[in-house]
């Protein structure tokens, strides 16, 4: 049974009396602690699916379900984690991550516990007192890995979560993201505009044409992780990928 | 910076400060004693009041109508005005209480309190919900205004009945306008002189059968300082218009006033440069010369063919300079050669600080801020 | 020179920089206001020696005309700058915050904070002393003062919040009063902090205008335009320099809260 469900989702955008169309039409369903990529050319609107599941932002028509029930509104069992990380620069490292759980009103010793559980998974456990601007950007996102997923919650979002640090870090973060996977069978929707990144990290990719966005194909990686970037199957299809996407480049 | 320029700009400095320690301790930083300003007519005597909340009685038989006074607080024009310096004598010398500023706190029944309000504000500050005041000493219009409009308010006493004929507006001149340019100060004061005689004969002619001048006089002061002519009739009875220097009414010599005024100021705190010869002082500063003259030989032609420009600082709204006023509303100056161009100020200091400007050769305003300002401007 | 290097990176070669080229800019201003004042020679400028013997005088015997001290003439001062700035705050910022947030709420108040914020605090200073009372008057003006700059500071404060931020409390589960709190007025701190430094400066202005109209009980205002009404121009000039020093504290320690803030934040 699927986990998540998007049913026949439209968006419309207003914008001083123009009407876009940004989203037309997108049924989708992701199964439980499967990781899905939502590929596509910018502006295409990967973003905006991915802040209706949030509940950020409501579909024009269609509905969103998660485990079963209508997404109204966003709420703590759909963490996000955003490309500019999006931390509160008044608050520590550890304050980062109580965030969700303080405002919940769990008790201090709790918080605590969980706390530092997750600090250790994302390998922060000797930062918890620095300040968010003494970070670099891998560890600053690390900080919002925990930070979402530290509730608990059914799903995490991820809007980019690495296009904004150079590719050495970005392939550093994409691994300890996978060692995260190992422990914790997290159920993830991934946005993002590399081929490669999806490929690496994905069980299905899902690709969108360009906007109005519709899907165009939806493909399964069966391959177990840690993936070989190297190997002929992986860049075959990153190939074909790329080619499909050249298609829906916006220039053309 | 380099090691050159910090160099350079180290020896600047010392440059800098050797000569300027050398031009401050070579320049003649004595002050001179020379007056700026003489007070060479009256304007009026008297005219001043105290208005509170209660009666009080400025002539106490009994401790308790003295105690009656303890821990009021009245609003003066403040400090170097002649109401609040008189408030003062009387409280310390006829009372025997303290005289001291009303600050927020608890009030001492020992102590009658100040505090400073313009006249023109009195009546408001009275009537808003401050509960800050229990009276106050204005100047007229103001005074009678208070008592005539203000419900449940007492006529404590007239200043006249305070202190006899006590001296109030002068006529005051940049010495230097008058040690160059005496034709011009004869014109003017005689004008001025005329004019203060039109205003007493008009006032005289108030019971008489033609009372034609005094209704001219209460409409030509009303327009000046917006007060209602019934207002007008009351403040005219506590005031006196004069220019004579001399009070035959037997009153204190205007120079012994104000040797005193100057040595009850310098114990205030008022005057701050001291005064070496108060008497020298305020014989110096009062200067009968002009008045004199003309007392002496007649006042000036009339109709001169060239007129002389003279530029008047007075004070707004105050009915004390009427006779100024009505020198030029009735064209009286005009008739001596002498061409007004006249400035309102809000109170004494400003026709005194407009005197240290230059803006203005002539001035009417109180004793005691000409004293006061005129000592420490030297 | 003098065989000594400076070394921006030690923090007492830093500090005895900052003590000697304070020394040196302050020692200058008196030399440029002595050689000016002698220049000008009128007493309305007295020479820096007259006001030094005026100072020591006042802060000795103090203000014998309305036989306060200056101590007393300061805290009448620093009340009505207290009072005007509480009350500015407490209205100002929660003000401030519900118009930076609700966009109705900013159309509709737009047309009155853009009319009744070019009027010059100063010029309100009649209006409210003669409206209300002797006491409250002057601490409306200072509050008028402090109103507008730190209202101003807030709402834009509130319109540079990330939105990122918000949206990423309410995923965590933060609902409207919690993103509010935790999310929105820490945001907004270091732009009231701001606010609160250029209010200051403008509430000091405001003070001394009010006590030149309503002086109850003193005030350094009040002082001032008591000593300039009766030209002791040396005491004046004692006047402006307290109002100068009480000016250099206030501000100065909203600034070193402001810094220390902004610094926590990573502002800088």
């Amino acid at each position: 049974m699927s986990y998540i469900e998007l049913n026949n989702i439209r968006k419309v955008f207003r914008k001083d009396d123009r009407e876009t169309l940004a989203i037309d039409n997108i049924s989708l369903s992701v199964d439980k602690e499967e990781l899905v990529s939502i590929l596509g050319p910018s502006g295409c609107g990967k973003t905006t699916i991915l802040r209706m599941i949030a509940g950020l932002t409501d579909p024009t028509s269609g509905e969103v379900l998660v485990d079963g029930e209508t997404v109204d509104g966003p709420g703590s069992d759909r963490g996000m984690v955003f490309q500019d990380f999006a931390l509160f620069p008044w608050r520590s490292v550890r304050k980062n991550v109580e965030f969700g759980l303080e405002v919940k009103g769990i008790s201090k010793k709790d918080i605590t516990e969980r706390v530092d559980r997750y600090l250790n998974l994302v390998g922060l456990e000797n930062f918890a007192d620095a300040r968010v601007h003494e970070l670099s950007g891998g560890m600053k996102q690390r900080v919002g890995i925990a930070r979402a997923m530290v509730n608990g919650p059914k799903v995490v979002l991820m809007d980019e979560p690495f296009g904004a640090l150079d590719a050495q870090t970005r392939n550093i973060m994409q691994a300890g993201l996978i060692r995260i996977l190992e422990k914790t069978d997290q159920t993830i929707v991934f946005v993002t505009h590399s081929v490669d990144e999806a490929l690496y990290l994905s069980d299905r990719i899902v690709i969108l044409t360009k906007r109005p966005a519709k899907i165009k194909e939806i493909i399964e990686i069966p391959w177990p992780r840690p993936r070989d970037r190297a190997s002929p199957e992986f860049t075959a299809l990153r190939k074909r990928i790329l080619t499909e996407l050249e298609k829906e480049n916006v220039m053309n | 910076m380099n090691s050159a320029t910090l160099t350079a700009v180290v020896v600047g400095f010392m440059v800098f400060f050797t000569l300027g320690t050398a031009f401050i301790a070579v320049s003649d930083t004595t002050e001179s004693n020379d007056l700026d300003i003489n007070i060479i007519a009256k304007a009026n005597i008297n005219g001043s009041g105290i208005f509170a909340d209660r009666p009080l009685s400025i002539d106490p038989k009994s401790p308790s109508e003295i105690n009656a006074w303890g821990g009021l607080v009245f609003m003066t024009p403040g400090p170097g005005s002649i109401q609040h310096y008189m408030l003062g004598k009387f409280v310390v010398e006829d009372l025997g209480l303290k005289y001291a500023m009303y600050s927020t706190g608890s009030l001492s029944s020992d102590t009658v309190y100040w505090t400073p309000v313009a006249p023109v504000n009195m009546r408001l500050v009275y009537l808003s919900g401050d509960n800050v005041s229990n009276g106050g000493f204005p100047w007229e219009p103001y005074y009678s205004d208070i008592i005539l409009t203000v419900d449940d308010v007492y006529a404590v006493a007239s200043s006249e009945e305070i202190e006899e004929n006590h001296p109030c507006c002068m006529v005051a001149a940049k010495t230097s306008f008058l040690e160059s340019n005496e034709a011009a100060v004869l014109r003017f004061l005689s004008a001025y002189m005329e004019a203060l005689d039109w205003v007493n004969n008009a006032l005289a002619s108030k019971d008489s059968e033609n009372p034609g001048d005094y209704l001219n006089l209460l409409f030509l002061t009303s327009e000046f300082s917006k007060v209602s002519p019934t207002t007008l009739e009351d403040a005219f009875g506590t005031l006196t218009y004069m220019y004579d220097l001399v009070d035959s009414s037997g009153a204190d010599s205007l120079e012994h006033y104000t040797s005193n005024l100057i040595e009850s100021f310098e114990s205030l705190g008022i005057i701050t440069k001291k005064v070496d010869d108060p008497t020298a002082f305020a014989n110096k500063f009062i200067n009968h010369t002009y008045l004199n003259k003309i007392l002496k030989d007649g006042k000036t032609e009339v109709y001169p063919e060239k007129k002389v420009k003279i530029r008047v600082g007075h004070l707004g709204g105050d009915i004390h300079q009427i006779g100024f006023v009505i020198g030029m509303k009735l064209g009286i100056f005009d008739k001596y050669g002498v061409e007004i161009i006249s400035t309102l100020y809000p109170n004494g200091p400003g026709v005194m600080q407009a005197f240290q400007l230059g803006i203005i050769d002539i001035g009417i305003l109180g004793l005691p801020p000409a004293v006061s300002n005129t000592a420490n401007f030297r | 020179m003098f065989g000594y290097t400076y070394d921006a990176e030690n923090k007492w070669h830093r500090f005895g920089k900052l003590i000697l080229v304070t020394a040196v800019s302050l020692t200058t201003l008196v030399y440029i206001w002595w050689i000016l004042a002698i220049i000008i020679d009128t007493p309305a400028v007295p020479t820096p020696d007259l006001v030094w013997a005026a100072f020591n005088k006042l802060f000795a015997e103090g203000d014998i005309q309305t036989g306060l001290s200056m101590w007393e003439h300061m805290f009448a001062s620093l009340k009505r700058f207290i009072g005007g700035f509480v009350l500015a705050f407490v209205i100002a910022v929660p003000l401030g915050l519900l118009i930076g947030y609700s966009k109705f709420l900013d159309e509709f108040t737009r047309p009155m904070i853009e009319f009744l914020k070019p009027i010059a605090p100063i010029a309100w200073a009649p209006v409210f002393i003669f409206a209300t009372t002797l006491t409250l008057g002057p601490i409306l003006v200072v509050f008028v003062g402090i109103f507008f700059p730190l209202l101003y500071n807030t709402i834009f404060g509130v319109k540079k919040i990330d939105p990122n931020l918000i949206d990423a409390a309410r995923t965590l589960g933060a609902n409207n009063g919690q993103v509010f709190y935790k999310v929105m007025l820490p945001c907004t701190t270091p732009f009231i902090m701001n606010g609160m430094r250029i209010g200051f400066g403008i509430g000091w202005m405001c003070i001394v205008a009010a006590e030149m109209i309503a002086p109850l009980g003193g005030g350094l205002g009040y002082f001032i335009s008591l000593q300039s009404v009766l030209s002791n121009w040396p005491y004046v000039f004692v006047g402006l320099g307290v109002i100068s020093v009480l000016g250099i504290l206030t501000t100065g320690l909203v600034d070193y809260a402001y810094r220390t803030i902004a610094k926590r934040m990573g502002m800088e």
